[in-house]
């Protein structure tokens, strides 16, 4: 028997012939899968689908009056990747852009052969970026208005998906599920996305990148209040690039910082990020949850 | 040394990509077609020479018309089978519109060709994809620095000590990794590689001095994680903190129901701290011995601000 690779080549240029063809015409055609049926038929069958893993759309027909023989086919229209019409700068710059990302799974790399490949070595300022399962399957349902479905907290959930956004290093879906607005981690994702008829949810309202709040200090869960909190040392600055802080007064390498809190859990993350350099001055009521706190993990040891 | 071969769906995917770019330009050579397509030259070779036994329908003895010559060019035949690549699966087509997108968010460009070229293909794609990276007030410095291939200075955290420091450094790369920015460079202070977190320059600047011309990452590929030194820590966090545990690389994870126990590298004692204060009360660290009371240590330390 032929090569796997010499025969599946063989197998895809008679599919696209016109005609759609039966298995045993195929094999009887290309005579490329011997004498036994039985090992010929599992050698097809393993090759057809090779042939889908790589992305080669096979049709299977089944016409009237044909008792019921699977015919394949290949169609142009579905194979041939549409003309991009991307000027030489635009190409240029497109396979350049491949180089300057590093994605955990090389899908771009392998769009990129198909564009006539990559003559540059990775950038010197380049991002790394997670493939994550659900993403392709994500993007499609955002781009053609199709229903996803997936499992996330233990919950089965059905939504519009609306965008695709990475921040901090996490990729977020915004997605409306029934009539909220949500973001979901997509890393969080049980199991497998599935998408529905395309065309079947409504035009998303407003700019869904709105909804997204994924800076946990701004995630509301609790009361809102803002808290004084005084930095000492070099770390003042950079503890103010946080968003929702602002600088309340500077007085040597001491900083006042007003940082707003929604959300317990996330301001002591923040605020223990800063070791022993940060204290919180006010309210006196978050002041002693935050020295209770600590007292607690001192007798923890005792 | 014995190097895994492209497997036989690879190859396929490869020819599938190869032969539509040798019909549009009619030839190649072979150390062109390695270096555009990734693959060492007697790779290129085994596979074209498969391709060219190819026959094509009806079989009369017709091959797919590729020659492959001695002198390493490759020649194909205008009527070739395949002259047009295969669609993008939706993985390819997701793919693409991301790094797309991630290097217009590297390089901040609006308007050039990259932008042009991504409208165009999501028309064809669809889009919804947005990215942001971090923009650390000393990217910009650095990245010209790069450019132009010239030393830095800058005051760096060290936030495994908790120590302000100053030192000289050759940068090779900037990377964007996990949601943060890193200099990969030599540094003339540690003489050797290091990666500095860009959040925990406090300054940078250029200092005139050209680098070598044979200052290259000698470890271009390394991926940026914690190091190879560092201390394996044993830790049982209550179970309804464990979401602090989502953003930290651990190396094994046992949940006990009301409790989880990870066992994760730490290079330095100022992240453990810093880990176990915001885990809270109940936190425990079951090894090694010694860091058992780093808890309480790091407590009292912060309740001293209090006092």
């Amino acid at each position: 028997m032929a090569d796997p690779l010499e025969r599946r080549l063989e197998l895809l240029m008679l599919l696209r012939e016109s005609r759609p063809l039966t298995r045993a015409e195929i094999m009887q055609r290309t005579g490329a899968y011997g004498d036994d049926p039985e090992r010929g038929r599992a050698t097809f069958e393993r090759d057809k689908r090779a042939l889908r893993e790589v992305g080669v759309p096979i049709r299977t027909v089944i016409a009237e009056g044909d008792e019921g023989a699977t015919r394949y086919t290949v169609e142009t229209d579905d194979y041939d990747l549409p003309p991009l019409d991307l000027e030489p700068d635009e190409h240029l710059a497109l396979v350049m852009a491949t180089a300057m990302v590093d994605l955990d799974r090389r899908w771009d790399d392998v769009a990129v052969r198909k564009l006539g490949g990559r003559d540059v070595s990775a950038a010197a300022v380049r991002a790394a970026l997670p493939a994550l399962d659900g993403l392709p399957l994500l993007q499609t349902a955002v781009s053609q208005r199709a229903p996803a479905r997936f499992a996330y907290r233990g919950k089965q959930r059905e939504v519009a998906a609306r965008a695709l956004a990475f921040r901090t290093g996490y990729w977020y879906l915004v997605a409306d599920e029934g009539e909220s607005r949500k973001t979901f981690r997509v890393d969080r994702i049980e199991g497998d996305v599935e998408v529905g008829e395309p065309g079947t949810v409504p035009e998303a309202a407003g700019d869904p990148l709105e909804a997204l709040t994924i800076d946990p200090l701004l995630l509301p869960r609790d009361d809102e209040l803002t808290a004084v909190v005084r930095i000492h040392g070099h770390q003042g600055a950079v503890a103010a690039r946080h968003p929702g802080v602002e600088v309340r007064s500077t007085d040597g390498d001491v900083v006042e910082l007003a940082v707003r809190v929604l959300n317990r859990d996330a301001f002591r993350t923040w605020l223990f990020g800063l070791g022993e350099h940060a204290e919180v001055v006010e309210p006196a009521e978050l002041r002693d949850e935050i020295v209770a706190w600590l007292e607690a993990l001192v007798r923890g040891a005792a | 040394m014995s190097r895994r071969g492209p497997s036989v769906e690879e190859r396929l995917a490869l020819v599938l990509a190869v032969v539509p770019w040798l019909a549009e330009r009619g030839g190649a050579t072979v150390d062109e077609i390695g270096s555009r397509f990734g693959l060492p030259a007697d790779e290129v070779i085994s596979v074209l020479s498969t391709v060219q036994c190819c026959e094509v329908p009806p079989y009369g003895g017709a091959t797919i018309g590729i020659a492959v010559f001695d002198d390493g060019t490759v020649q194909v035949d205008p009527v070739v089978a395949f002259d047009r690549p295969l669609r993008f699966t939706t993985d390819e087509a997701f793919g693409l519109l991301a790094a797309g997108r991630t290097a217009l968010a590297v390089r901040g460009e609006v308007d050039g060709p990259l932008d042009r070229a991504l409208t165009k293909l999501e028309r064809q794609l669809g889009g919804g994809i947005d990215i942001e990276l971090d923009a650390p007030p000393v990217l910009d410095e650095l990245r010209a620095a790069l450019a132009a291939r010239e030393r830095v200075r800058i005051e760096y955290y060290v936030a495994s000590r908790d120590e302000l420091t100053s030192r000289e450094v050759d940068p090779w790369s900037l990377r964007s990794v996990d949601g943060h920015w890193y200099l990969v460079g030599h540094c003339h202070r540690a003489k050797g590689r290091r990666v500095f977190r860009l959040d925990r320059i406090e300054h940078a600047e250029r200092t005139g001095v050209a680098l070598p011309d044979d200052a290259v990452d000698p470890y271009p590929d390394a991926p940026i994680a914690p190091g190879e030194d560092a201390t394996r820590v044993r830790v049982r966090v209550p179970a309804d903190r464990r979401w602090l545990l989502d953003s930290i690389v651990v190396d094994e994870l046992v949940d006990h129901g009301d409790t989880v126990e990870v066992v994760m590298p730490v290079a330095g004692r100022h992240f453990l701290e810093q880990l176990l204060l915001r885990a809270g009360p109940g936190v425990e660290v079951l090894r090694p011995d010694e860091l058992r009371s780093a808890p309480a240590e790091a407590a009292r330390r912060v309740l001293a601000r209090y006092r």
